[in-house]
């Protein structure tokens, strides 16, 4: 991907991002996702929760889809759910490079939003729709954490 | 005014490559459009709308000003750029139906271009434009997707492993699609790839995102296409026999794969049920036929697993069965009991400008056009265009009668 880099770079500051220095995109912080990311960042998945139907969502939201309630409070999740679907990624994006194949998945919660992420500490033999996973925490920077899961009860 | 029925009167497209070095968007646009207006017959000056996709030199999100202008267009009461991706065709379609239909325009033109291959040259301003424009478009989501390094065709990936999971569908039957779509494209001197391909060919090239090999995916390629809508009194006084639309229905459902997969359930939406089945009903049933009426269908396929979702959702199969109605292919090749993708789709033909071919593509069939890929006295047509990982849909029924 050593030819991209300037078109990737450009990318990345089209998306109002930055990368890491082996080349993995940044959350770029969208506007009130900042509970989310303190969560994320302490190692305590947390998700919106709507006050008024009691609806979890994700990703982080101003307002309720299911009844339009703008009161919400961020609540702890349990970080357990099933694989919805996978696939192995062999070519790769930037800053994936030597994580290939790896295994990009939607992740139902047992809360019940779906979170796309990736599944880690799992083989191809392994991962399958219906797996159990627990949510992992990759410290991607000093300052940015982001979640990703892993099989559950994953003893590594 | 009373209304009357809207009719496809003039197609025309670009040449269609790889890369095409000596000629810039604007050109393959121009090309395009002159190529429809010659094909229907008529006066540039009668075109009184525009629609055009998004995307061009200028950056300018209000393109439609300027492209207007370019082509003297001085009074268009339908004016609009869209944004609307691969559903570009028939967003187009149906604004420009509507403004016919109305008496609101009696001639729109509605027109996409694409240089893809910009996307790979990094530094220069074209490479610039193209990914300024899908960055803009915050397509994906960064901070929700992008930062765990999907590609674009990951997200569809997602869908065929759901359908393989629901459904029992097999490798093979996935790959018999862009095998049956490259015998298409056989018979289609335009096409860009026309080499013959086996399912074994499929499976066997190089994975990109499980269980999707690049044989499953679309061509990256540079043009343009175009057509013009025009109501059937001023459409029987042109060149060519009017295309009718005869039906049409589209819309969004969320765009999200977290949403997809979980938060249309309510409306029985999920990551392999897709508003296809909404967009083909309500065309259908404004047509007033059935999909056993329809002689041949062209639609999305930038990733072979589109066509095995939507063909159930359009009603050809139940939800479920796609798998085993695609069979080896040969149900769905040009001489088969329903011919799709008759030039060849995205992973044979073209790609950009994403579906306008499946429009055009219909008309050609229906006006008796098609020289070697020709459906026997086709009537009815279905073309349809998609966009954003199955979220967005368009379909129209078309009739040459």
């Amino acid at each position: 991907m050593g030819s991209s880099v300037g078109e990737q770079d450009h990318y990345a500051s089209a998306l109002g991002s930055q990368r890491t220095p082996e080349g993995r995109l940044l959350p770029t912080g969208r506007p009130q996702s900042e509970g989310f990311w303190k969560s994320v960042r302490a190692h305590e998945l947390a998700l919106q929760r709507c006050s008024s139907c009691g609806a979890f969502r994700y990703y982080p939201a101003p307002i309720c889809p299911e009844c339009w309630s703008r009161d919400f409070a961020w609540e702890p999740v349990s970080g357990r759910g099933v694989v919805y679907s996978f696939t192995w990624v062999y070519r790769p994006a930037m800053g994936f490079e030597n994580d290939v194949p790896y295994a990009y998945a939607l992740v139902e919660l047992e809360e019940g939003p779906v979170l796309p992420t990736n599944v880690v500490n799992v083989g191809v033999e392994t991962l399958r729709i219906g797996l159990p996973v627990e949510v992992a925490y990759l410290d991607l920077t000093d300052e940015v954490t982001i979640p990703q899961f892993q099989p559950a009860m994953f003893d590594g | 005014m009373a209304k009357q029925r809207a009719a496809i009167v003039g197609v025309g497209t670009s040449e269609f490559a790889r890369r095409i070095e000596n000629k810039t968007l604007l050109d393959l646009r121009l090309d395009a459009v002159t190529a429809a207006a010659e094909d229907a017959g008529l006066n540039p000056r009668e075109i009184d709308g525009l629609v055009i996709g998004e995307g061009s030199e200028s950056f300018s999100e209000r393109y439609h000003m300027e492209f207007s202008e370019i082509l003297g267009l001085y009074e268009t009461t339908l004016c609009i750029t869209g944004p609307m991706g691969g559903s570009m065709p028939g967003y187009g379609l149906e604004l420009a139906r509507w403004a016919v239909e109305s008496g609101r325009c009696r001639n729109v033109l509605v027109v996409q271009g694409r240089k893809e291959s910009d996307a790979h040259r990094p530094g220069t301003s074209a490479g610039r434009t193209y990914t300024a424009l899908h960055g803009s478009l915050n397509m994906h989501y960064p901070d929700y997707e992008l930062i765990y390094g999907p590609l674009m065709a990951s997200f569809y990936a997602l869908v065929a492993e759901r359908h393989m999971y629901e459904f029992g569908t097999t490798p093979e039957q996935l790959a018999a699609i862009p095998v049956a779509f490259r015998h298409n494209a056989g018979l289609n001197p335009d096409a860009i790839l026309r080499d013959p391909i086996t399912i074994d060919d499929v499976l066997g090239s190089d994975p990109i995102s499980t269980p999707l090999h690049k044989l499953h995916c679309c061509i990256i390629n540079d043009g343009a296409a175009a057509f013009i809508v025009s109501g059937e009194a001023q459409a029987r006084q042109l060149r060519k026999k009017p295309i009718f639309v005869a039906g049409s229905g589209g819309g969004q459902a969320g765009y999200f794969t977290g949403f997809l997969a979980r938060g249309g359930a309510s409306k029985g939406y999920s990551l392999v049920r897709t508003l296809a089945k909404r967009a083909a009903a309500d065309a259908f049933r404004e047509a007033g036929v059935t999909p056993a009426d329809v002689d041949l269908v062209n639609m999305s396929d930038s990733f072979a697993v589109k066509p095995l979702v939507f063909l159930e959702d359009y009603g050809f199969c139940e939800k479920g069965e796609g798998g085993s109605f695609i069979g080896d292919g040969s149900r769905i090749r040009v001489g088969g009991e329903l011919p799709v993708n008759t030039h060849g789709g995205a992973m044979s033909c073209n790609h950009a400008p994403t579906n306008f071919m499946n429009y055009i593509e219909a008309t050609r069939q229906l006006r008796g056009e098609a020289g070697e890929r020709q459906v026997k006295d086709a009537r009815v047509a279905v073309a349809a265009a998609a966009a954003g990982v199955l979220s967005t849909h368009y379909v129209s029924v078309l009739t040459n009668e």
